[in-house]
């Protein structure tokens, strides 16, 4: 059961009508956490709550995005703006094995309980399992709710953006469920030729986008529930990932009608890749 | 091109496994109810129970190095309870309950050599559940090889070597510094330090640093010495008393019986220079 803990000084009326930005759940790459950390970093925004789950892996740590000493990160909290319009959701550690559902049956319920204008939902998707159509194009791709095609405003710009363009549709995607567009590292294990399996399709109808772990599922979830959010899935592979959270942010900030943002990179990326090896191995 | 009995290896995506749940639901054979942990107390604490048992300071003694200096340090305790984890295979231990070998849970005293992390939750919100406490204190131990650091101008660290991790609301003034981000914490330390930081409860971590010896972690005397730092703290808390502490000499006699010193490791030592 998620529970939600604001601080002590933080009205919860204040998510009210606030945009909610989350990253996916054990997305490839960690995309959507490394946008996050990029957008909180840069946008100066303020811890104003914790959250408790028994579904993800406990992990705490020194300020991510600053010096401060008396500062303890968990693994799921809640920062916002000074201006109270943005609220983002950061996820710092993956989902235990068999409980991805709940967990975002969980998130859902709490998103439902407070009215937020809508919900922008930020995954990588992998890249080296799409078709070539997939790979020749931009390498954004979005998913809108139904909910959300009802809010004119943010609609007219994803209108100026273009972004039909990069729209897919559940629809399209099961027609190909027939792991045209997408090939089953499972079934290629087993050795077997790549057939689907009829039954699964019967039972889970939802397609399989790879990489995007539990977070196509969360969007399905919203869209059954009519929560307005749009899906950024940004298609990738696992690797020195820092510039596709650049870019992927700079699109948030596009929607957001924010173009202006001094990208600055957080505390914690100082040893992404480890630090520099010891200079005694260089001299004789 | 595959050579049969020999498949391709698929790079897949971290989310595989996530994948193989999304796909294939697999229910597990034990329900849920069976695998929650619970606590057996002893006869003279349980009938004096009431809801909670209230106290002044909880420390809790993680994995080898952590258990050996709390056990060390308070030589005169009682036990009071026991954590039963459903999961954990008690039938070697032994009748001696401080042995640091042992597979158990007493109160005040952790050997969490073999808990999953997955059930870190599960362990400290069953135990904590059943406490109410100003200050929590946590002695624990990281791996060389989880440190991030800049080895280039630092050097590689080394034992003795502590670092310490504490709430927001509780504010220390002693010469330990805080574990540098981007270091992080895992398992059961992780789990009761993000308790006490959403409930408001002070709490500290203090972590010392295992040897590496032919790519094993292991706790020498060093890593234990580390933490004889913290012993203003444990005063200044009123966790030990001012009047009559033990000395350093005395609590390292205690916990030397049980491990090896660095030197005496040293022709092991082969990632040292």
């Amino acid at each position: 059961m998620l529970t939600f803990i604001p601080k002590s000084d933080f009205n919860v009326s204040n998510l009210n009508n606030s945009i909610l930005i989350l990253p996916g759940l054990n997305n490839i790459a960690n995309i959507g956490q490394l946008t996050i950390d990029l957008l909180i970093t840069s946008l100066n925004l303020k811890r104003v709550g914790y959250f408790d789950s028994p579904y993800l892996l406990p992990i705490i740590g020194n300020d991510p995005y600053g010096n401060n000493s008396n500062f303890l990160a968990t693994n799921i909290e809640i920062y916002q703006s000074e201006d109270k319009t943005i609220s983002i959701i950061q996820i710092r550690s993956p989902v235990i094995s068999k409980h991805g559902e709940t967990m975002v049956k969980d998130l859902y319920e709490w998103i439902k309980s407070i009215k937020f204008k809508y919900v922008l939902l930020l995954s990588g998707a992998d890249a080296s399992r799409g078709n070539d159509k997939l790979l020749e194009s931009n390498r954004l791709k979005i998913m809108r709710t139904d909910a959300l095609k009802q809010i004119s405003d943010f609609n007219q710009q994803i209108e100026t953006l273009e972004w039909n363009k990069i729209e897919l549709h559940p629809d399209d995607l099961k027609e190909n469920n027939n792991y045209d567009t997408y090939t089953s590292a499972i079934e290629m294990d087993n050795g077997f030729d790549i057939t689907p399996p009829s039954e699964n399709i019967e039972n889970n109808p939802s397609p399989l986008i790879p990489g995007c772990g539990f977070a196509y599922k969360f969007y399905e979830t919203c869209h059954e529930g009519q929560i307005p959010l749009l899906f950024m899935m940004w298609f990738t592979v696992e690797g020195d990932n820092v510039a596709d959270a650049v870019l992927l942010a700079k699109e948030v900030g596009n929607a957001l009608n924010k173009k202006d943002v001094k990208w600055i990179y957080p505390q914690s990326w100082k040893f992404l890749f480890g630090g520099l090896a010891l200079a005694s191995l260089y001299t004789s | 091109m595959d050579f049969f009995p020999l498949y391709q290896d698929i790079v897949s995506s971290r989310s595989y496994y996530e994948e193989a749940d999304y796909i294939n639901k697999d229910l597990d054979d034990v329900p849920e109810e069976f695998k929650l942990p619970y606590i057996i107390w002893s006869s003279d604490v349980e009938d004096k129970l009431n809801e909670v048992l209230d106290v002044s300071n909880i420390i809790f003694g993680l994995k080898q190095a952590g258990t050996a200096y709390v056990n060390a340090c308070f030589p005169n305790k009682k036990t009071i309870g026991t954590l039963i984890l459903p999961e954990i295979n008690m039938s070697k231990n032994c009748l001696n309950l401080e042995n640091s070998s042992n597979k158990l849970c007493n109160i005040y005293l952790v050997n969490e050599k073999k808990t999953n992390i997955k059930r870190a939750y599960s362990w400290s919100r069953h135990l904590l559940s059943y406490v109410k406490t100003k200050n929590v204190i946590i002695y624990d131990t990281l791996d060389a090889t989880e440190i991030k650091t800049d080895i280039s101008s630092e050097g590689l660290p080394h034992p003795p070597y502590l670092r310490r991790l504490n709430t927001s609301n509780f504010s220390i003034n002693d010469d330990i510094k805080v574990l540098e981000t981007p270091n992080f914490v895992q398992g059961c330390s992780a789990s009761i330090m993000s308790w006490c930081e959403i409930n408001n409860v002070r709490a500290v971590l203090y972590l010392s640093l295992n040897e590496n010896i032919y790519g094993k972690s292991e706790s020498t005397v060093e890593t234990i010495e580390a933490f004889e730092k913290t012993l203003k703290t444990l005063i200044q808390e009123e966790a030990i008393s001012s009047r009559n502490p033990l000395s350093s000499e005395q609590i390292k006699v205690i916990y030397k019986q049980y491990f090896v010193t660095k030197s005496k490791t040293a022709n092991k030592s082969l990632l040292y220079t």
